[in-house]
């Protein structure tokens, strides 16, 4: 019909009109970015660095907590002898169980390693105190 | 002004400078993370501004790096991980249980020991021991078993949990020559940006593993026996006692300490759920 645009060409115009309001929307904002002035862009940085300041502040004893598990944390070898069975066991009554031992001798893989801290204290007292001699001494 | 007050004027003065002197010459470090003053100078002049602001990043990009290398061997640490089931058999109070002789003339009697609980309905069991992984990149296969309880100490460990690091690393761009007012500001304000990124992976991670540790319990647990098979548990078949061994038990004693601490979720607890015990609490 004439006068009348297809469809297609409707939709594609629509489609570009959408297109370049919203390049121009972009354009805008950066532009206004990059119209702050060069003191108000570091006032804003001074701003920003100084809220992460206080966040890094914050976050230091949470990691150094980490950081005591990390330095007196262990793994000890730990294996079960027996079988669930009963055949063969450790004694218990009338009947035979499993138990677990520390497997730490031999070349052979125990079939735990079980995550443990040194028996004489619990951590964050000692162990990391002995780790900062020994770099002391050397 | 009299002669005396006019010289305890001037030595306030010279002291009122040197305290000012002192403070000025401290690292811009130590007056950043150190104390509650203000990193930036009290001018609106751009070029000591500018220097402070790269300074302050320069600072914190180190700081993060450091707490994000701790991160990541934690993020490790968790895929390595996984529970095992454990109850005590046997009376605390030797009443039952597993058969013991210390072969010393006061003949045999009952101990308990722990062994893996393959009945008790998941959560259900005495603890869930952690058992970290061998395999995969979890820890390099060359490793030792561990120590005695003496050899456990942090002198000589046998191996340590962590045996990896894969850190992000929070690296400045490099240093490009005459960038311009408009481009360093465009690489602060990028290098801002990372670090705020940053700051919020590790305030995440920090959480997880706060919420994880409070959960953790630390189960004294001794070996009872001989390693060398000459007391301890008797240990056999149906119609034959093959020697001696050792086993691990609940350590209750109050006048020794344990020979280990183990780390283990005790009755049920689970990260993220319920967590009856206060963080790190011993068992009894």
């Amino acid at each position: 019909m004439r006068g009348v645009l297809p469809p297609i060409l409707l939709c594609a115009a629509a489609l570009a009109l959408a297109l370049s309001l919203t390049l121009s929307l972009t354009q805008t904002g950066t532009a206004a970015h990059h119209r702050l002035s060069a003191s108000q862009r570091i006032e804003n940085l001074e701003q920003d660095l100084d809220s992460l300041i206080e966040d890094v502040e914050d976050l230091k004893e949470p990691v150094q907590e980490f950081d005591i598990y990390d330095e007196c944390a262990y793994t000890i070898g730990v294996t079960e002898h027996g079988d669930p069975n009963g055949t063969v066991g450790y004694f218990f009554g009338a009947t035979r169980k499993p138990a677990l031992a520390l497997d730490i001798r031999g070349f052979g893989q125990p079939q735990f390693d079980f995550l443990a801290f040194p028996g004489e204290e619990p951590p964050s007292i000692e162990c990391n105190e002995d780790i900062e001699e020994e770099i002391n001494d050397e | 002004m009299t002669g005396p007050r006019r010289q305890l004027a001037a030595a306030a003065a010279l002291a009122l400078a040197a305290v000012l002197v002192f403070f000025a010459s401290l690292p811009a470090s130590a007056r950043i993370f150190g104390d509650e003053e203000s990193p930036w100078p009290d001018t609106e002049q751009i070029k000591p501004n500018l220097a402070a602001v790269k300074l302050v990043v320069r600072e914190l990009e180190s700081e993060v790096e450091l707490m994000e290398s701790s991160v990541a061997r934690y993020a490790d640490w968790e895929t390595c991980l996984h529970g095992v089931p454990v109850s005590e058999y046997g009376d605390p109070d030797n009443q039952f249980g597993y058969a013991f002789d210390e072969r010393d003339g006061t003949g045999p009697g009952f101990m308990p020991a722990l062994a893996v609980d393959r009945t008790s309905k998941p959560r259900r069991e005495d603890y869930l021991f952690l058992d970290f992984e061998r395999g995969g990149e979890c820890k390099s296969n060359g490793l030792k078993p561990g120590g005695t309880a003496e050899e456990a100490s942090v002198h000589s460990a046998p191996h340590r949990g962590p045996a990896f690091v894969h850190g992000r690393t929070l690296r400045a761009p490099k240093p490009v020559r005459h960038r311009g007012l408009s481009g360093t500001l465009r690489e602060l304000e990028h290098r801002v940006d990372l670090l705020q990124k940053a700051s919020g992976r590790l305030d995440t991670s920090s959480e997880r593993f706060d919420e994880w540790e409070s959960c953790v319990s630390w189960v004294p647990v001794t070996q009872y026996g001989d390693g060398d098979g000459k007391f301890g548990y008797p240990y056999g078949t149906a119609t034959t006692a093959l020697g001696y061994l050792p086993a691990l038990a609940i350590d209750r004693s109050e006048w020794e300490d344990p020979e280990y601490e183990f780390l283990a979720l005790v009755g049920g607890d689970r990260p993220g759920r319920t967590c009856q015990d206060e963080p790190g609490e011993a068992v009894d």
